[in-house]
């Protein structure tokens, strides 16, 4: 898919773990991780505010789009 | 009611319809192949809707020919009943909305549908095969209103199964969304 999830490299960059971002989403780890590698048909925008609520981010910053 | 009390409930009745259903899809054809074979041709004549005196005896060809042609939708229905069993399974399982369960009451249905249908073919195609070689004969397709009310219900029994099977679908399309 040319949609990269860069939800690792966000995690990474404001030094915060997965397990936390799970639990703040509501959401199981094992789910997270799907999310992470983009191993998921889709993502609610609930989760998505959810996720850039916690990393004080733009739903921009976790998604790119790749020309292939 | 506990939730776990109504579980092993429907995992009770699953395992009893199960053996019940395994049973009639075994037991259904040997009777009829039985009943078949012991009738005499009075009783034979008389299924097939026509007048016993014009046939006091059936031939040994006939006669397997008329076992094989009833024994047909009995074999499409006890397939059906074999095919409910999936569900039976997903409902042990706990999988009470799963897409199997749905695959298998429409496969149920539309077994159902056929063997209604070739019954409706056997009584005549019977008397058809007793009057063979005969001087006349005369072929005639019988409708009842019982027949036509079971066609229905299975019609829209098939359908909702088959709304389920979507529904179904897009719930594990959903379930794959974060």
């Amino acid at each position: 898919m040319p949609i990269d999830v860069r939800l690792s490299v966000m995690l990474a960059e404001r030094g915060v773990s997965g397990r936390d971002l799970a639990e703040h989403i509501g959401i199981t780890q094992a789910n997270l991780s799907l999310l992470r590698q983009g191993k998921v048909k889709g993502i609610r925008f609930e989760t998505l505010e959810r996720i850039c609520e916690f990393l004080e981010c733009q739903p921009g910053d976790l998604l790119r789009y790749r020309s292939e | 009611m506990e939730r776990n009390i109504r579980r092993q409930r429907i995992v009770l009745w699953s395992r009893a319809l199960n053996l019940l259903l395994t049973a009639m899809a075994v037991v259904a054809p040997l009777a009829v192949v039985v009943m078949g074979a012991t009738m005499s041709a009075a009783e034979i004549a008389a299924s097939a809707d026509v007048d016993p005196a014009l046939f006091p005896t059936v031939t040994d060809d006939k006669r397997i020919a008329i076992v094989v042609l009833t024994v047909i939708p009995v074999l499409v229905l006890s397939y059906g009943l074999l095919r409910l069993r999936t569900a039976l399974s997903a409902f042990r399982r706990g999988q009470y909305f799963s897409r199997d369960v749905f695959v298998a009451f429409r496969s149920f249905a539309s077994t159902l549908l056929a063997a209604t249908l070739l019954r409706l073919a056997v009584v005549p195609l019977t008397g058809l095969i007793l009057s063979a070689g005969s001087e006349k004969g005369s072929l005639a397709i019988t409708i009842g209103f019982d027949t036509i009310q079971s066609l229905v219900l299975i019609a829209g029994f098939w359908l909702l199964a088959w709304v389920f099977t979507e529904a179904a679908a897009i719930e594990d399309e959903n379930r794959q969304f974060v």
